[in-house]
């Protein structure tokens, strides 16, 4: 799977670029747990989302693992 | 360049990782305090002992002197009365000078981490952001 992290200032913005959603979720967190083992922890601002443009709906995964599709909107993550 | 991603989060570099990025580069950050106070004072300084991750260090100024124990990201100056304002302006500027080394420290240790740890196809820098591309 072809990840993108991009770092300025601090703040880190995570990508993931091939493969799927779900398979994506996993791997960006299991990424973010591997940097604090290295002691770069980093806390996430909120949930992995479905990157999306304009109208597209947002799916997140809740904590209990469900998957949640929101309508509308715009996601804004540094590209 | 082309926005393609599947799945993204944001986040942020805690307090704590950036302290103890701060304190395990104690010279490096010991070298940036230094040359700021000397640019910044046209004054000279005096290392004066090394502590557990930090260090502290004497600025001299003509009349004026200032003692600095810098901890992690902790600025701590020690001053004559008459020197207070200058040493709380001096605290704010090198605490603004910890953040912006903490961050520096951090993401050549993400760069490093990736690097070391998985197959990077690329890394470069775009618009001042270190942007990786590697496979997981």
């Amino acid at each position: 799977m072809r990840v993108r992290i991009v770092v300025k200032d601090g703040k880190v913005g995570f990508f993931t670029e091939t493969g799927g959603f779900v398979e994506g979720v996993e791997q960006l967190i299991a990424l973010q747990q591997q940097l604090g083992l290295a002691g770069l922890n980093v806390q996430m601002d909120g949930p992995v989302e479905q990157h999306r443009h304009d109208d597209q709906p947002a799916q997140t995964y809740t904590e209990q693992g469900q998957l949640h599709t929101h309508d509308g909107g715009e996601t804004h993550h540094t590209h | 360049m082309p926005c393609n991603a599947v799945a993204t989060v944001n986040g942020g570099v805690t307090d704590e990782a950036l302290r103890r990025l701060l304190e395990q580069n104690a010279e490096q950050v010991q070298a940036a305090v230094t040359s700021y106070l000397e640019q910044r004072l046209l004054g000279s300084t005096t290392a004066a002992y090394n502590t557990n991750g930090g260090f502290a260090l004497r600025v001299s100024l003509g009349y004026q002197w200032f003692d600095l124990r810098v901890q992690g990201g902790a600025v701590t100056i020690t001053t004559a009365p008459a020197n207070r304002a200058t040493a709380d302006q001096l605290t704010s500027e090198l605490t603004d000078l910890m953040t912006m080394l903490g961050q520096q420290l951090f993401e050549q240790a993400v760069a490093d981490f990736i690097t070391t740890n998985y197959s990077v196809e690329q890394s470069q820098r775009v618009d001042d952001q270190l942007v990786i591309t590697f496979n997981i």
